[in-house]
């Protein structure tokens, strides 16, 4: 969504920019508004791309305007993974995503499942 | 019933409900934050519609719960709190420009600069582990354009849940930090430039579905 309706923004904003290379980010089932680069993430520069094999930078079923798969999946600095429904698998629910402090996995309690 | 607008607003609210809105003893919601105990127990803030100009900092440890007044919880279109900030990081760090900041301390928010950050001290303790938002907007207006990173929400060793919140600004508009457990759901994020800022694992989703965020070290 872009921040301002009046905003003439138009298929610019990507998805995310890997800060460093443990960048782990999966947007799922999001409607997408026409801002959104047609590549979707970029990596954080040609020369320093910060993107090696830890780096994931997802998306599962996203669709609308700025959901454009044919660019997505276009090679060159393509870095946009669109994930299989078993690696999306791995992420589908709270439980699988928020750690305690010692990295074990199930840090939930604190979510208002009622919502 | 505790959201919805009344002659006696606490009415329905959970116990050690604090009412916080203009004329009342609690103007700001930093004011009703900062008076709550050090101890376990959960506390719950009622916000009365209105705008609030001010920066927000949740240290306190425990449950602590932020309502927004409204006759529809659910939807976000109704929600009548508006919380706004305006400011941009310039030479100083990005934690700083935050309107809503849930960290238990100022090391545990730095975003600090390169790829690694901010480094925080190893015996760094953990805040809030039950923090709630409900039906708030969040806005950081410094400029109407993309001019340095401008944070609604910064949230750093600690767990903090949103719902029907919108966050609005034009640079790195969220920043889950290290540590931090951030669930956001039916709520909206509005940015120009970037949707999601964090040092280690971002998951996030734009619309009023669900968003989950999640950054450990």
């Amino acid at each position: 969504m872009k921040a301002n309706e009046s905003l003439m923004i138009s298929h610019e904003c990507a998805l995310g920019r890997p800060w460093n290379s443990q960048h782990r980010s999966v947007f799922a089932r999001n409607y997408l508004g026409d801002s959104i680069l047609p590549a979707g993430y970029i990596e954080w520069s040609s020369s320093d791309p910060r993107v090696n094999n830890v780096t994931l930078m997802g998306e599962y079923e996203d669709f609308g305007p700025g959901f454009d798969l044919t660019s997505r999946l276009q090679g060159g600095a393509g870095v946009t993974v669109e994930l299989s429904a078993s690696q999306w698998a791995d992420f589908d629910s709270p439980e699988k995503v928020f750690q305690f402090v010692d990295g074990d996995l199930g840090n939930v309690d604190w979510i208002d499942w009622s919502i | 019933m505790c959201q919805a607008p009344s002659n006696s607003p606490l009415e329905g609210c959970p116990p050690n409900t604090i009412l916080v809105g203009p004329n009342h003893q609690y103007a700001t919601i930093q004011s009703a934050v900062s008076s709550l105990p050090d101890d376990t127990s959960p506390h719950t803030l009622l916000i009365l519609p209105g705008r609030y100009e001010e920066q927000v900092n949740v240290t306190r440890k425990w449950q602590v719960t932020l309502l927004g007044q409204t006759s529809a919880a659910d939807d976000l279109g109704s929600n009548t709190v508006e919380i706004l900030w305006r400011a941009v990081a310039g030479t100083g760090d990005n934690a700083f420009t935050a309107v809503l900041t849930v960290a238990p301390d100022l090391n545990a928010s730095l975003t600090g600069s390169g790829p690694t950050g901010f480094s925080v001290p190893v015996d760094q303790p953990f805040g809030n582990t039950d923090f709630r938002a409900y039906n708030l907007n969040f806005t950081n207006d410094f400029l109407p354009y993309s001019d340095g990173p401008s944070l609604t929400l910064s949230t750093g060793y600690s767990n903090s849940g949103f719902y029907y919140c919108t966050f609005s600004s034009y640079q790195d508009t969220i920043y889950i930090g290290e540590n931090a457990s951030t669930y956001i759901s039916h709520s909206s994020i509005e940015d120009k430039r970037t949707f999601c800022t964090g040092l280690v694992l971002c998951t996030s989703q734009i619309q009023p579905f669900s968003f989950v965020a999640a950054a450990e070290v």
